[in-house]
Parts: C-alpha cells; structure tokens; sequence
C-alpha cells in the first residue's frame, strides 16, 4: 500500500447497499462571490457556469459590488472568470445553456439573446403578445426556452437560428381559482417525442400535463400541496416536494410510485431551496446548508456545508458549488466499485494488487497472475473502463499500468481498445485541468461528443489545446486555425499588415487549409484590405472569387476567376459585374483583362450584342465592330434587308484603312445583290444569293454572254477563273457548237485546253472531247497518248505515241489495248518502228 | 476497358430516367443525339417510359407528356431555352412537371440564369457524370465537339482525367509538352489540392496500379497534321464521309443495294472493333491498301463457307452451324466495308484531290512557294469543298510562317467571289485564332525558333519511301508524312527516364513537363511489381482533338515496339474540315 494515494474510497457514502462519491474537483474561486445569492445557470457536462444580479438584488450593498450592475460573469467550475456580459437595463427573469455552450438570457419582456463565450450574441423576441404580458418564468432545454407568463400560460421557443414559437393549452379556469401555479417541469410527449416537450405543472395538491392542444389532470392519491418538481436526466421520473416535507418520486406516466419519503422534522422545518436530481436515481434536496441525498429506496445521507449550496443535475450526478468549493456527487461507477470496494475479490481487483505487489516486487505478484487465468481479459476490461471514471491521475495510472501488465499476458486482446482509451484520458485530463476547468466526465464525455469538447477549448481561446486534442484524437483541426484567426482580427487593433502577417505565419503550416471564411471576418470587420490579401491565401478560386463579388471587389474578382479557366464561372462574374456597375466603369474594368475579354466577346455575341457593340465602340475597336456588323448582314432575311445591313456594314469598313479590302468586298456584294434583283426581274431563275462565279455561271447558260463578261470586268474576275466557269456552264448546257467557237476564237487558252477535254469527257461526249487534245500542247507525249484512250480512238493514239518513236510507249499502248480491233493500228506502228 | 464506363453511364442515365415516374417526353439537344444513341436503344428509352424523342429547341411539341426530361449541356443559352419552355408551360396553364439533365456536371452560370428566370424552383437538375464517352475498347472521347482551342476545354479534361482516375486510380506520372499540357497539370494539380482541402488535408483514391502514366499531347504544338488528309482507311471514312461516335452514315447507294439483297435499311453502320473483326483488321490500314485486303479477306470468308461442303460427322456439322453467325455477320461488314471503300475511291477520282494531296506533300516538305498557290488557285477553279481550300491556307501559313499580305488579300478575293462574301468573318476568325497569319518582318530570329521548320529539323517527319502495305514508319498514315504529335510525344515517352535526352527535351520549344504524383523511389517498386514486365500502359490523352492517324500510328508504334499498351482519351474526334467548320458562319438564306 502506497500512503501517499488517497484510497478512492475514502470519498464513498453508502446509501443502502449502493456508494455514492462526492469529490472535491477544486478549490472555486469565484473572486469572492458566493454564487447562492445571484441569480446562476450552470452549463451542463462540466461546462461553465454564469452569474448575474437577480430582481431582488438590484440594490446597492457591499455583498451585491462583485457582480456589476447589468452584468453577467461567467466563470469556469475552477473558479476563473471567463467572459463579463453585457446586458441592457431590463429585468431578467432566467438564464440557460445549450449543449454549444451558448448562454441563453431571457428577459421579463420577452427578449432573447444567445451569447457565446466570446460575448458575441444575436437576439430576437419572443413576440409582441408576450411583450405585453410578460414573463414569470423560464426553463430551458436542448435547443429551446419555455416560458410561463404572467396570465399563467406557456409558451415555447425552438431553434435559436430560425426561432420556433409554440403556444400551449391553458389551465382550465376552476383549477386556478383557488391555487396558484407552484412548480413545473418540461416531460417528453408521450405519444410522439418528436413532438416536443409537454409541461407539467402543479397547482396546489394537483398536477396537470399540457401540450399544445389540452391538459389533462394527473391523479395521484394523498398528494398535498407540491412546491417543486423536477423531471429525471432520462426523463423517466418525476420527483416531487410536498410543502410538509416529503418527497415522492414517480414514474413520468403517472402509472407507478416508486417513493414515498417523509423527511426527519429537523429538515421539514427549514425551507427547501432546491431539489434536483442526482443522475437518474437519485434526488438531492438543499435546505439552508444541509445537502440531503435522497435514495432510490428511501434512505437518505445529510451533507452539511459551511455556506449554502447550489446544485445542478449533470446526466450521471449532480454539481455542488458554493461559496469556496466546487463539487462532483454521483453514484460510484460500476467499474471502480468492482475494484475498489473494501475486501473485493473480482478479478479486476486481484490484477491491481497484483500489479501492486509486482512493484514492490513480491513474489506472491506471479502467483495471483496465474491465479486469474480465464478471468484476466475480464479483469484487463474492468481496470481500462475504471480508468476511464476514475478523477485521481494518480490513480488512473495505477488502473493503465495493471491493465497493461495483464493485457500483456493475453495472447488474443485488442490492443487499440487500449490506446483510445489512453487518448481519451489525455482529452479528459486535459480538460479537468485547472486552468482550463472543465470537469467532465467520461458519461458527460460521451454524451456531450468530442468535437463539441474540442470547440468548447476553441470557445475559451484555447487554441493550443484545441489542436493538440484534435491530433490526439486524430480529427481535422484546420477549423481551430480559422476560428483563431477571426477572433484574432475581432479582437486586434495591430495595424492590418502586422495582422496578415501574424496570420499567414500561423497558418502557413496548414498546407490545405481554407482562407475564406477568415477573409470574410476581415471583410464584415470592415478591413477591406486584409480581406483581400487574405483571399489570396485561400486554394478554392472559386471561393476567392465568390467572396470578392460579394465584397464588391469586382476587380480582384475579375482576375482570380480567369485564373479558374473556367468559362462558365467567368461568365457568371462579368454579368454578376455588369449587373452592379454603371455601364462604362464595366468597360473600363473588363479593358484590362484581355481573357476575360476574349471569353465576355464569345458569349455576348450571342446573348448580348448591343452592349458588345457598345464595348467595342469604347474602345475604338472598329474591327470588332465590322465583324459585328457583316455578322448581322447573315441574318437578314431579305434582299432589302441585307442591302441595307450591307450598307450599314460597310460604312462602319470605310472608318478604318485597315478594312479597306473589306469595305469594298461589301460593296461588291451590295452590287451584286442589285444586279441579281434586276436579273431576276428581266429573265426567268432565281439569282438572288448566288455568289459572282454563280452568277457568271448562270448568266452564260442562259445566253447572255455579253452580261457575263460585264460582270468580269465590274468584279475583277481573273482571266482564268473566267474561263473555267465559262467552260463549265457551256458543259453543262451542251453547248458544244459554243465550246468551238470560243476554242476557235482562241489562239491560246488562259487555262490550257486540258480542262476543255476533261470537262466534256466528264459530260460524257468523247467525239466531242476529242477535237481539243491536238491543242493540248503543254502535255506529254504519254499524257496525251492517255487521253485518247479515254475518248476511244485508238488509232490517234497510235499515231501520237509513234511521234515519240519510243519502244516502251508503243508497247504500253498496246497491252491495254490488245482486246480491241482497233489495235492492229498500234501493232502496225510497232512495227514500224523495229522495222 | 471502356465497357464499364458505358455500362455505369447506361445505368446512371436509366436511373435519373426513372427516377421519373410514369410517362415523359425527352427533349434532346441536337449535339447530344450521337453519344445518348451511343449508350442506349431506341427501344430501351421506350421500355423506360419515353415513347418519343424530341429535338430540343424553341418549338414547344404539341403532343408532350405531362412530364419531360430536357437533356443538354449545361450552357447559359440552354438555361434560357429551358426557362422559356417552363413559363410557356405556365401561360399555358399546362401543369408539366420537368426535370434536367445535364451533361457531365451543372455549373453556376446554368443554375443562375434558371433562378433569375424565376423557374428554378419549378425544375429538378440532375447531373449525368459522363465525361468521357467509350468509342471503342481503347479510346474515350470528351464529345466537345469541333470547339475552338481554348483554356476552357482545359477545365472539362481535367474533371474527366479525375473521373477516370477515380476508377482507376491515380496516375503515378504525368508527362507532356505545350502550354495547354502545362496549364492543364497545374489545373489537375490545383484542382486535387481543393479537393484536399474540402477533406482537410485527405486526397482520395490510390496510386494505379494498372497505370504507368498519362500522356499529354497539345494539339496547339501540331496544328499541322489535323489540315493533312488523312490516309488511313478510319482517317479518310472521317475526312469523307464523317464518323460520329465510332459511326458512318451509308451514302444512299450503298443503303439502296442492301435492301435490294433483302439485309434490311442500314442507315449508320458501327465501326466499333468490338462489333466486326474485319473493322478492327482493316481500321487503321493505308488507304491505298485496302482494295486488295478486302479482296484477301472476301477470299478467306468463301474458303470458310466452303466448310458447310467439309463437314461430314454431327460434330463438324454443329462446329460449323456454331460458326454461322460470325461468319454471315462478318459478310455483312465485308460488304459495307467494300461499298464504302468503293464510295471513296470514287472521290479520288474527283478534279481536285490529287492536286490536293500533291499541295499538302509541297508544303509539309518545305517546297518553293510559287508552285503551291499555282496549285491552290487550281483546286478553288475546280470548286473544292471551301472547308479543304481553307485548311491549305492554314497549313501554308504554318509551315511557311505566315503569308504574305497581297497572297491573303488574293485569297480573300478568290474565296468570297466563289464561295460567298460571309467567308470575310472566316477569313477573320481564323487570325484571331493563330491559325492563318500574316508573315512578320521583325523577330525573325524568335519566328525561325518556333516556326515548323524547326520540328522539321528535329525529327523525321517527312519520308519519300514509306511501305504502305507493311508499315514500319508511322509516315505511313499520310503516305510520306508523319504526325508531328506523335513525334513529339513519343520522343517524351522514350527519352523522359534518360539523363541526357532529358536535357534535350527540356530545351526543344512549348513547356516539357513530366510530374510524378508522389516521390519517384515511392512509386517505382510498387509499379514494377504489379505490371506486366516489358508493357507499360500509358494513357494518352490529346488536348484539343486527335484524328484517326495519329490513333493509328499510336497503335503501330505499339505494334512495333511493344514497349507500351495505349488507351485513348481526347477532347474530340477532329479532321481539319471540322476545325474550319468552327470558324465558318451560318448565313440566312434570302427570300425575295
């Protein structure tokens, strides 16, 4: 035995044949404030606990001075003072906390603020009725406030970010008309708990359940006049006070009595000041400085204290705070009596010994070992789950180390098990630390969740903490990062680059971290420029950008969503642009980002052309305006319309030398549309739309040659353009007696006579075709050798490969031709020629 | 390969369908019909409660179901269309209920222009992830359809990269040259660091196993070989008669004489590999070669017929039954496979193609430049598709680093007098995009640095003896010239781990870029244990399109070397004729 460890259950009371454990966390120091004569709300799982005046405190006296007028402390279980409130000169008639550690202030008139510890709040009303009315008093639940009104009705209130008003039944009239309402409690709807929460309400010896729709009385045998209730962490028991001094405790149906309790005289006689639940089967009642726990059989165990206390149920005890201590009752967990109830005999207490003797080097230490033998893996689970409920490190040491050395000997144990444990203790000691003070405890751990644990360090500004549990739980901690930069820049008022800076190099070890939302604190602490430089920082472009619009920051805006290439987010800024600037500011903005340009001109010479046109003009960009221009002359329907587009087009052509070639290609065009409209009107056939080689094409067909040629001079058409369209159209008209004429008129062709017999055999006439290969003069000897064939006349093609006098031609000839009559000729010349 | 990407895209499309319930009406968008044909039947849709298709457009359909799906991508012209169809809806007092599928991913431009038409609240989007559509077993295309080169194709080939790599995982090595493959790592880079972000500081997904690499190719580095025609037997059936999501539309002669020989109307026929043995055979065959493969194979396919004569035993007899069906649907492909080779032999034969090709062999060889426009003015006389006349202007002025004013200016003369004054805009439109430009006099020094010469000098593009029937050099795909792109990223791929060439790479214009997802040393053993020894799969992803050679010079050099297995993914199937057709405005036609 070490006598230096406090054996743990030095602190137990037995109450019946179960143990109750009231320990002492730490030594309060409320800066001399006795926290019994304020108004208070304790925040539960160990959270912090809030001070503040009450109505029948308001004057001025030496006990009162520590609490300023209008003000509301908050401290921490260990006494440190973590935040004053401000509140406006109205009466308050209730405080409360939700699980976010948020603190709930109601007022008489129906005012609601929802503060967190940074003193940060927002605050809506409960309604203008209940401005009128006002109100008695409140309670407070997860997520909601229930008032009860001065005309002795209720109302509830849920969801603090969109507020959620109820109103419930009221109490029939003949029950009031001799009592008033003593007590009430807030109970799950039985029927459906999603639903909400029903109130139960005493009045005088009755009890009365309302919801939103009636009341129903409640009966219960003997019942005299109840001055408290109060509803068990479970919601399954209701206890209540009966002014004579008996307690009573009964399922929350109404359906069974568990406890019926007369107290001794000496205790009824004092008046009850609080009554409230121990866990979920016990009740402590608080007369003057007695403290009595009340068993869930009807024993009882007295604690007297030197200044009266106040107490505040936690899921698993009750807190006990006064004016210098700070307190923890609960029923002993399950685990640590196994181990350490006097002379036990379990297995998990034999392996503590056993680790004990062990150290002192015993050799009894192997023997008990081996004496556990199929109870070790029990005895290894017990030790680790006592460690996790066990306050004294000293102790949780001991418990580790037994478990250790027995887990050591166990063939097949999961060793993770262990080592979250060891994490999650270093998480709970952590936070019972004095100078953190949040005494929780593995239940509370389990029921509060680590990660609001985890924002409750981040809340008080702990922000080493924060991330040290984050990384011994191994979850992301990047948001303590963020939440610390924006209170930073809340809180500073360093000049802003000393700000970034400080910033930058605490965060730049986060290689992912996000910049936004810090950006956007910056930008709502109206510090513009750090808000920009900021955003620089954050990876997401598209949530630099979104923020930048939203900053009217249209310029950085601008240039950090080209860096997206992303065209449609680009879009999405210019218009979101245009939309909030004057006109020419836009312009002036969009000129000195080309690709915003480049993407901006693209869309909006589909879906916005006047304002294109309107850029472009601007910036005395008259090339862009002409493509505008000739681009609107396609999409005029008639001859008329596109004359005058045309017209239009190419005047804005003639503003500039660079588009003179254009300019005059549309007034070729112009020309041309006029002369189609008169062609159409003196011959038959459509000419309207066709373009110039078309029409020359179209013209010569129908015999109007001298036309024709009119066109080629008026539109410059090249010699030899000319002629392939002549050729082609007479082709296609058959006009083989005008192909001769105008071969025949022709010393020499501009396009050679090549394409006159191409085009014609083509058409199908050889006879015809062939009158042109003699003036085919630019070929080879084979080429036109080739041709011949082509027309059919093998004989010529004889005569033609003979003028080569060349062996290999001749016979080339006569291979392909062999299976003609004809090729007598090519074997007579062949013959010929060896002769 | 890419069966599972089409079968989850399947099963997604019929989800978001049915999530639907009852009767509806689908509004497609015209440019979406290739690649929704693509994933389901006609009859599937119909099984799935849509007994008609629309076109989605301004006109609002008579007879549509009191519920309708719209199908488009999300752009801001289709959120207006969608907003004018729903307050049509609503002045009509019709109570239609609408839903939206987007395609791959809503954006906020779509989603703002429906909240500020006030219809938002009326529709559903749903988004229907196909990035990336499976044309064959090895390749994946964007669809992005003949666009312009630019930095937002950039942001939809990273999110299909990602959507890939979310399947199968996370490609060790990323390796490219140009700017675009530059720009488009920084994207892929930036955009997994967000994603970190958003998981604080967790990137999801594994390094592949079955991956050696991603290769990026910029088509902004070749803009050459898309104004090629191409000469492989896929290359030409796209230059001719367009291939749309891995199908050809038979030319009306061919469907005529199918139904003549009682094989039913075939009006688009699969050159999927999957669907014929002779398509994946003949696909990437010189064209010129063709003729006589066919005829080989039309030998091959009697000789098995022959075997219903051979087969003599039950067993020889259900062998060859067995067989029948191959064997009738392959004679089926041969037949159209014929018919189409014989419709593009017979465009050879036109007056201006040889012309065409002797122009391109000129210019891509660095010839005079007298003779070149001699022969352009030829092929304009002889009224050659504008889209071809244009496409030899851009490669002129590549390889010769920019025309000459006057030669533009007689060009645009010669072109809008045959082919119409609007060409103007496409005269216009193509120097704003870097494709056609004006010949400088100063900074010749930095022009000749970066000018097509310079890839000239550095690798063999261009050969005047290629065996097209047993190909050895990828030149074979152009009959003497080939692919600049994969020049270029071949030399990367096989000189990037070598110490010197990498010095070398690093010096040769447009950005090199090789990044390794995680630290080398932790990558290498762990893909040396899990990939087959001596194959390498690499993934090569073409920024900007590809066309069917450079597929098929890809696939020889895999052939050859086997070194690597390529799998394909690019932005778009493209030939130079679509490029041009980017650039070319549509005119109204006039009334009187």
């Amino acid at each position: 035995m070490e006598p230096s460890i406090k054996y743990p259950i030095y602190e137990w009371e037995l109450l019946q044949d179960t143990y109750y454990q009231k320990s002492a966390i730490g030594k309060a120091e409320w800066e001399y404030i006795d926290p019994v004569d304020f108004m208070f709300a304790v925040a539960p799982c160990g959270g912090a606990i809030a001070i503040t005046r009450s109505e029948s405190n308001l004057q001025s006296n030496y006990k009162y001075d520590q609490v300023p007028m209008y003000s509301i402390c908050v401290f921490c279980l260990s006494g440190q003072l973590l935040q004053t409130l401000t509140w406006d000169k109205t009466s308050l008639v209730g405080m409360g906390w939700n699980e976010n550690e948020e603190l709930i202030v109601v007022s008489k008139q129906g005012q609601v603020r929802v503060y967190n510890l940074l003193g940060e709040f927002h605050q809506f009303s409960l309604g203008k009725g209940v401005e009128n009315i006002g109100i008695r008093e409140c309670q407070f639940s997860e997520g909601g406030v229930f008032a009860l009104l001065q005309n002795d009705t209720f109302i509830s209130i849920t969801g603090f970010e969109e507020p959620w008003r109820k109103t419930y039944a009221s109490i029939p009239f003949n029950t009031l008309e001799y009592y008033n309402i003593d007590s009430w409690a807030l109970i799950p709807n039985p029927f459906s708990p999603d639903l909400g929460m029903d109130i139960v309400v005493t009045v005088g010896p009755h009890i009365l359940q309302i919801d939103e729709q009636d009341s129903q009385l409640h009966s219960i045998s003997s019942l005299q006049h109840v001055s408290h209730i109060s509803i068990s962490p479970n919601a399954r028991y209701l206890a209540l006070y009966e002014s004579v001094g008996k307690v009573r405790v009964i399922s929350s149906d109404f359906s069974k009595e568990l406890l019926d309790l007369r107290l001794p005289e000496t205790v009824a006689e004092a008046s009850l000041k609080q009554m409230a639940w121990c866990g979920n089967d016990a009740v402590v009642l608080v007369h003057e400085n007695l403290l009595t726990l009340v068993g869930p059989f009807g024993g009882s165990v007295p604690y007297l204290y030197n200044h009266t206390p106040i107490v505040s149920t936690e899921v698993d005890g009750v807190r006990i705070l006064t004016k210098d201590s700070s307190e923890f009752l609960r029923k002993v967990p399950a685990p640590l009596e196994n181990i350490f109830h006097i002379g036990s005999k379990t297995p998990g207490a034999k392996l503590v010994e056993a680790f004990q003797k062990m150290k002192l080097k015993s050799v009894f230490a192997e023997k008990m070992l081996l004496e556990l033998k199929d109870e070790l893996h029990d005895a290894v689970d017990t030790c680790v789950q006592a460690s996790l409920n066990e306050f004294s490190i000293e102790w949780q040491k001991v418990l580790l180390e037994a478990a250790s050395l027995g887990k050591n000997s166990l063939r097949m144990y999961n060793h993770q098990e262990y080592v979250d444990v060891c994490r999650e203790l270093r998480v709970l000691n952590a936070a019972r630390d004095p100078n953190v003070g949040i005494y929780i405890t593995h239940e509370e751990y389990l029921h509060l969740g680590l990660e609001r644990l985890i924002q409750r360090f981040s809340c008080r500004q702990l922000y080493g903490l924060a991330v040290q549990a984050s990384m011994w739980m191994q979850i992301p901690c990047d948001w303590v990062y963020i939440q610390w930069a924006q209170t930073y820049i809340k809180q500073s008022s360093e000049p802003e680059e000393v700000v970034l800076d400080n910033i930058v190099k605490r965060l730049s070890s986060r290689k992912y971290i996000s910049y936004e939302k810090i950006a956007r604190t910056a930008y709502q602490e109206g510090r513009l420029i750090l808000s920009t430089k900021l955003l620089d920082f954050e990876p997401l472009a598209k949530h630099q950008v979104m923020l930048l619009l939203n900053m009217e920051a249209y310029e950085q805006a601008l240039k950090k969503v080209i860096e997206t290439m992303d065209n449609n987010l680009i879009i999405y800024v210019v218009l979101q642009i245009k939309q909030q600037m004057a006109i020419a500011s836009f312009f002036q903005i969009l000129n000195e980002y080309p690709d915003a340009v480049k993407v901006y001109v693209e869309f909006a010479k589909k879906n916005d052309r006047k304002t294109l046109h309107d850029f472009f003009y601007q910036d005395d960009n008259k090339q862009g305006i002409a493509v505008l221009a000739v681009e609107d002359t396609l999409k005029t329907a008639t001859v008329n319309q596109r004359i005058t587009s045309l017209k239009s087009a190419a005047k804005v052509c003639s503003e500039s030398k660079e588009l003179s070639l254009e300019e005059k290609c549309l007034g070729d065009e112009i020309k041309l549309l006029q002369l189609q409209q008169t062609y159409e009107d003196q011959f038959t056939g459509n000419f309207v739309g066709l373009t110039v080689n078309e029409v020359v094409v179209k013209l010569i067909q129908i015999n109007q040659t001298q036309r024709a040629n009119k066109l080629r001079s008026d539109f410059q058409i090249p010699e030899k353009r000319f002629a392939w369209l002549k050729l082609r159209a007479l082709v296609a008209i058959r006009d083989w007696v005008q192909i001769e004429q105008w071969a025949g008129s022709m010393r020499r062709s501009p396009i050679g006579f090549e394409p006159f017999v191409t085009e014609i055999l083509s058409a199908g006439n050889k006879k015809e075709a062939a009158k042109y290969i003699p003036r085919c003069t630019q070929l080879t000897t084979q080429e036109k050798v080739d041709m011949w064939v082509q027309v059919g006349d093998v004989k010529s093609a004889s005569e033609e490969a003979a003028k080569s006098k060349s062996g290999s031609v001749l016979g080339d000839l006569l291979e392909r031709v062999q299976t003609m009559p004809e090729s007598r000729f090519v074997q007579n010349a062949l013959d010929q020629l060896r002769r | 390969m890419t069966t599972d990407v089409k079968e989850k895209a399947t099963f997604k499309l019929l989800d978001l369908i049915d999530s639907v319930t009852g009767k509806k009406s689908l509004l497609l968008e015209r440019d979406l019909s290739g690649i929704l044909g693509q994933i389901v039947t006609t009859n599937t849709l119909q099984e799935h409660g849509i007994p008609q298709v629309y076109w989605f457009n301004e006109n609002i359909p008579n007879d549509i179901e009191k519920k309708t799906i719209y199908l488009c991508r999300p752009t801001y012209e289709n959120a207006k269309l969608v907003a004018t169809h729903v307050r049509q809806f609503q002045r009509d007092m019709l109570r239609i209920e609408s839903t939206v599928i987007v395609l791959p991913t809503s954006n906020i431009l779509f989603e703002t222009v429906l909240q500020e038409e006030g219809v938002f609240g009326e529709l559903l989007v749903t988004e229907w992830p196909l990035h990336a559509v499976p044309l064959d077993k090895d390749l994946l295309s964007l669809e992005l359809g003949p666009e312009k080169l630019e930095e937002s194709l950039l942001q939809r080939s990273t999110d299909a990269l990602i959507d890939f790599e979310r399947t199968h995982g996370r490609f060790p090595r990323v390796s490219g040259r140009g700017p675009y493959a530059a720009k488009m790592l920084e994207l892929l880079e930036k955009t997994y660091q967000e994603e970190a972000t958003i998981n604080f500081g967790k990137v999801e997904g594994e390094i592949s196993a079955l991956y050696d690499s991603v290769l990026l190719v910029d088509r902004s580095l070749d803009r050459i070989t898309p104004f090629l025609t191409q000469l492989t037997y896929f290359g030409f059936l796209d230059e001719i008669l367009g291939i749309q999501q891995m199908n050809v539309k038979l030319p009306s002669s061919l469907v005529n004489r199918n139904e003549a020989s009682n094989t039913g109307p075939m009006k688009k026929f699969s050159l999927s590999s999957s669907s014929s043995q002779i398509t994946k055979e003949i696909r990437d065959i010189n064209f010129n070669c063709i003729g006589p493969y066919l005829s080989k194979i039309a030998r091959k396919l009697s000789s098995d017929f022959e075997g219903r004569r051979q087969a003599k035993t039950v067993n020889q007899i259900r062998d060859f039954v067995s067989k029948l069906g191959s064997l009738q649907s392959e004679h089926t492909s041969l037949n159209i496979h014929t018919g189409l080779a014989e419709t593009l032999v017979q465009h050879t034969k036109n007056n201006y193609f040889q012309k065409l090709l002797q122009l391109q062999h000129l210019l891509v060889s660095h010839a005079d430049s007298f003779t070149q426009f001699n022969l352009l003015d030829e092929i304009i006389y002889a009224e050659a598709p504008v889209e071809e006349v244009f496409r030899v202007l851009c490669l002129a002025s590549i390889t010769t680093n920019g025309l000459r004013r006057k030669d533009i200016d007689h060009y645009r003369r010669e072109i809008t007098q045959t082919y119409g004054y609007y060409h103007l805009l496409t005269f216009q439109a193509l120097i704003d995009a870097g494709l056609l430009r004006l010949r400088q006099s100063t900074n010749i020094s930095l022009q000749k640095s970066l000018s097509y010469s310079t890839w000239l000098n550095t690798y063999p593009l261009v050969k005047d003896e290629v065996d097209e029937q047993n190909p050895e050099d990828i030149a074979y795909t152009y009959s003497g010239y080939g692919p600049l792109s994969v020049h270029i990223a071949y030399d990367i791929l096989k000189g990037r781990d070598n110490e010197e060439k990498i010095l070398k790479l690093q010096n040769m214009p447009g950005t090199y870029v090789d990044k390794w997802t995680l630290d080398q040393e932790k990558v290498m053993p762990k893909n040396l244990k899990t990939n087959v020894p001596g194959k390498r799969r690499v993934l090569v992803f073409f920024i900007g399109g590809c066309t069917y050679t450079e597929l098929a010079a890809f696939r020889l050099l895999q052939e050859k070397e086997d070194l690597y297995e390529f799998t394909f993914m690019t932005t778009g199937m493209v030939t130079g004729s679509s490029l041009i057709r980017a650039f070319i405005p549509n005119i109204e036609s006039l009334n009187e």
